[in-house]
């Protein structure tokens, strides 16, 4: 773990160090291996869901149905992408006439979700409440164009709030995430921290 | 009144939505649209490519997310098109490969010839680091294309080692791994330039990057891709769809202001108080 960590931190400042090129290739061999554990976590993420839906159409519980859906659309997909290749007409048909309509369907029912969430949430009470809905109306109406025809004060406001207050919000929280990510890696790499190992 | 102001029931918020957004789309109404500063960067920064030049184009976003992103993919492709640039096509999204060969499809980039003009790298697995070790070793990290055929007989290809052999990279991702991946893996490094597009709610995100220079342009959701269509002199699908957001837009406002002035003049009449506080009970079961 160490010696892996040492490789890649060093592969960043070597740069075209000519003598030092065997540290590159060994990242370079590493992050390749990363590829493969990933792709292999996917198998085994696809023969998880496999065994859990199985386990419940088998037991008939209330889900069995969905599970059997599930089941049935993940081997047909499968079946037609690994036999006849991603561009055969069956696999195409599925890919754009069902999961890509479906897919949308459920990302675009949000919007409705989003309305009575605003209508319900937006309901100032205090000062933080008052500031929170006048940002909220600020950017919603100038991030769209029907701002800009109500008052240019709406794309002007909407773009200093994202730029002043959100990314020197942003910055601090993305600094401050980063310190912690550097502390718990050095403390893997000295072998202090050893829960990735789910040893405590 | 105010009582029934604050307790709005739900199917008619969701009726009214769906007039605002079907209405314009059957009939627009036209409302301008401005060009955004991120949007414009984009667009300049991509006009300034040379013939020649080898762009990689990252499809990192997911059929879910396509209504938005989409068109963003393809306002950016037809441009590049004009350009006369080499597009190097590739994914860190599973489902990235499919929606390329679309979005090429539908940019007209079918006409110009595969694996010299563009390609379609496909899928490889691993997010971010995924992301690093495709910017060390390009062939090494997609030594396929989408349909199993070796990089190597490709003559867009040649030269191509490390990211710092490419023009510039283009990603369309609303997640991880997006630009912020892009940025710590391959700008850090190579400084190879970097445009995105990404949705609508993750500009705030993004915006850090902007402004450090490290992204040179930002597609912002929607209106993101109506202005680069704009821009373009290509009215397309986000153009037409803008109308019906500057709707919804307009309607949420609507309803947040009926019911703070509801809530108001509930507070002011003491008869009333016991009532607005029950239907507001009811609203939040909404």
């Amino acid at each position: 773990m160490t010696v892996i960590a040492l490789v890649m931190i060093l592969d960043f400042f070597i740069g075209d160090n000519a003598a030092l090129a065997w540290i590159g290739d060994t990242a370079v061999v590493t992050r390749s291996w990363g590829i493969v554990i990933s792709a292999f976590a996917m198998g085994l993420g696809a023969i998880n869901l496999l065994r859990r839906h199985s386990r419940s159409v088998l037991k008939r519980d209330e889900n069995a149905f969905y599970s059997f859906l599930l089941i049935a659309s993940m081997i047909v997909m499968i079946v037609l992408g690994v036999a006849f290749g991603t561009e055969s007409p069956g696999y195409d048909f599925m890919f754009s006439n069902i999961l890509s309509p479906a897919s949308s369907t459920m990302y675009a029912s949000i919007a409705f979700y989003i309305v009575t969430a605003a209508y319900r949430s937006f309901s100032a009470r205090n000062l933080e409440g008052w500031l929170l809905l006048i940002t909220a109306v600020i950017v919603m109406l100038g991030k769209a164009p029907i701002g800009s025809v109500i008052s240019d004060f709406f794309p002007v406001a909407s773009t200093w709030i994202e730029s002043v207050p959100n990314t020197a919000g942003m910055r601090a929280i993305m600094m401050g995430a980063a310190l912690g990510v550097i502390s718990s890696a050095v403390k893997m790499f000295l072998g202090l921290d050893k829960s990735y190992l789910g040893q405590r | 009144m105010a009582q029934r102001l604050q307790s709005i029931p739900k199917t008619w918020m969701y009726v009214l939505l769906l007039v605002v957004l079907v209405g314009p789309l059957l009939k627009p109404i036209g409302i301008p649209i401005k060009i955004s500063e991120g949007t414009q960067s984009a667009y300049d920064v991509i006009d300034s490519l040379t013939p020649g030049s080898k762009v990689v184009f990252g499809f990192d976003y997911s059929p879910g997310n396509a209504a938005e992103m989409e068109p963003q993919a393809i306002a950016i492709l037809k441009h590049l098109l004009t350009k006369d640039v080499k597009v190097i096509g590739l994914s860190f999204q599973a489902q990235g490969p499919m929606l390329a060969v679309k979005a090429f499809e539908a940019a007209g980039w079918t006409e110009k010839e595969y694996g010299t003009d563009y390609v379609n790298l496909g899928y490889r697995a691993g997010g971010q680091g995924a992301v690093a070790a495709f910017a060390s070793d390009v062939p090494g990290t997609f030594n396929t294309d989408y349909q199993g055929k070796s990089v190597s007989s490709f003559p867009i290809m040649q030269g191509v080692k490390t990211a710092a052999d490419i023009d510039m990279i283009i990603t369309i991702a609303p997640g991880t791994p997006g630009p912020e991946d892009y940025v710590r893996q391959v700008y850090s490094t190579y400084k190879t330039p970097l445009v995105c597009g990404v949705p609508a709610v993750a500009i705030t995100q993004v915006a850090p990057y902007v402004q450090a220079q490290q992204i040179k342009g930002i597609l912002g959701g929607l209106p993101g891709a109506a202005e680069y269509e704009l821009l373009m002199n290509q009215p397309g699908k986000a153009v037409a769809a803008m109308d019906a957001q500057s709707l919804a837009h307009l309607l949420i406002v609507a309803l947040i202001i009926l019911r703070n002035i509801a809530n108001v003049f509930s507070k002011s009449s003491p008869k009333t108080q016991s009532t607005a506080s029950a239907g507001s009970s009811a609203g939040r079961d909404v």
